[in-house]
């Protein structure tokens, strides 16, 4: 999922100062998995507004802000809400916030922080796993990826930073290289970690990316 | 005979570390400079060691090399990407530098500017192979060069970092990837000189102990806990505690352990760790 976190409350009424009746997005998938944009974060926010003496339009929350159809669908059945309202405020990710600000043209704000793509391992115990590269190496490395999980993204081994198995960036969080090791060990492999790696081809990630299939979904060559 | 030439000619060889200023002003690190000619065959000049900005290596190499000093150029891949790194390297080949060291580099965010973005665009092990591009006339992409590099290329060796084993996978890999020479961090205990040594003979490239003259009990216990996270052994404590001056006793430490480990090892590269000043007068007092 994409991680998110709640700015600052002070940072969001200073970005609605000058407005008065905001709606208020929320997003049914990943933000409500976050308990950052779902039912309840969406309808705290509207009472927290409202005790700041905002007029506040309605607080909503969609299916999934990513997926256009929906989004469109939704800002439609509100089509009253939208225009009454001066500002939306979107409690989702950076994308939610963009794909609702290209669908109307009141100014939106974002409500959240798009910290990273990764689990939930438990609730409030999130993990970064995916760089979103565009070149998936995990499979070379026992499923476990040091692009995202190492901070100097090393592909050839670790640093000498590595102290008892921890990194040096952040003594609470495991050498993604130590827990590589381990798991080629565990499976026979560790000699193929010898082999020297190339450096990553970032063409290949350059923003913005697209994917354009023509009319079709994305089909793969199986 | 150079450092180049001596190392391949299986010669002792003797290398000391020296930080360019944090600032504009070079007089102090010249004069470091002229307290050790003559004296080492080689002097490493760090590239922002600990994430902490100071003068470019490379242009504090190219100074030294004009005042007639044999300066190995530390380059590590935090702050520059492929195109820099290249690009700074066939400069440095330019002004006459001949001798280069790679690594990783700290993260930012142990550093003083911790705000800012760490490239890592290579590795050590990936630069060392753009290092071998540019010594065959052509850069990392097979464009050709007008005029190659033939730099004296080494690599750094933390033998205190855990798992040993996979820290010498990628020695290893350094070493594939056209490592001729390894200096390695501070060393204090003959255990560790003998790993180093059986790595040496394994892998048939100079190793270059790390020697550092402790100053302190202080300075014992912040190596000890921040930079090895190994004990350091307990005579080594012991001496600096009771000494009157611990200064003097750190030298007279890490000389003795200089000599000891003569016979075993021909290459040490000190690092003097804030005791610049005394480099010097380390060095009159080391036989090797």
């Amino acid at each position: 999922m994409i991680f998110t976190k709640p700015k600052p409350m002070k940072e969001i009424l200073d970005s609605l100062a000058p407005y008065e009746k905001p709606l208020i997005l929320g997003c049914g998938t990943c933000s409500a998995d976050c308990h950052t944009g779902g039912e309840k974060e969406v309808a705290d926010m509207k009472k927290r507004l409202k005790s700041e003496g905002m007029g506040v339009v309605e607080g909503v929350v969609v299916e999934s802000l990513c997926n256009l159809e929906k989004v469109r669908r939704a800002l439609k059945d509100k089509k009253e809400q939208v225009k009454e309202a001066d500002v939306v405020l979107v409690m989702s990710c950076g994308i939610a916030v963009q794909v609702v600000a290209a669908h109307t043209d009141k100014p939106v704000m974002p409500g959240l922080d798009t910290v990273f793509a990764g689990v939930l391992e438990r609730i409030g115990h999130y993990r970064e796993m995916c760089s979103i590269c565009g070149q998936c190496v995990v499979g070379e490395y026992g499923g476990i990826c040091p692009v995202s999980r190492c901070p100097k993204e090393l592909l050839n081994g670790p640093c000498g930073g590595t102290i008892d198995g921890k990194c040096e960036v952040d003594s609470e969080i495991e050498c993604a290289w130590v827990e590589i090791y381990e798991r080629m060990k565990s499976l026979g492999n560790e000699g193929s970690l010898a082999r020297i790696a190339k450096p990553k081809d970032h063409l290949r990630s350059t923003h913005p990316r697209r994917v354009n299939t023509g009319k079709g979904i994305l089909k793969g060559e199986w | 005979m150079g450092f180049k030439e001596k190392i391949a000619s299986g010669e002792r060889v003797v290398t000391v570390e020296i930080s360019p200023p944090k600032g504009a002003d070079i007089e102090n690190m010249m004069d470091l400079a002229d307290s050790v000619r003559g004296k080492v065959d080689a002097i490493n000049i760090t590239d922002n060691q600990r994430a902490v900005m100071r003068m470019s290596s490379l242009s504090a190499c190219s100074l030294l090399k004009a005042y007639g000093h044999e300066p190995v150029m530390q380059v590590c891949c935090r702050d520059r990407n492929r195109i820099a790194l290249q690009s700074d390297l066939l400069g440095a080949w330019a002004m006459g530098i001949r001798n280069v060291c790679v690594m990783t580099g700290d993260h930012p965010a142990l550093g003083d500017h911790p705000n800012a973005k760490g490239v890592f665009d290579l590795d050590s092990v990936q630069l060392l192979e753009f290092m071998r591009e540019l010594g065959r006339g052509t850069d990392s992409m097979g464009n050709p060069l007008q005029g190659a590099t033939g730099f004296n290329a080494g690599a750094v060796f933390n033998p205190y970092a855990d798992p040993m084993e996979l820290q010498v996978m990628k020695l290893k890999k350094k070493i594939e990837a056209g490592a001729g020479y390894i200096q390695t961090q501070p060393v204090f205990s003959m255990e560790m000189v003998e790993t180093i040594m059986k790595l040496e003979s394994e892998t048939g490239v100079r190793f270059l102990v790390g020697i550092t003259p402790l100053r302190s009990v202080g300075m014992a216990k912040f190596m000890s806990e921040k930079l090895l996270n190994k004990p350091l052994p307990e005579s080594i404590i012991k001496r600096l505690e009771v000494s009157p001056d611990s200064v003097e006793e750190g030298m007279d430490i890490a000389a003795e352990f200089v000599t000891r480990i003569r016979d075993s090892v021909k290459g040490i590269h000190i690092m003097p760790i804030g005791g610049e000043a005394g480099l010097g007068s380390f060095l009159e007092r080391i036989i090797y």
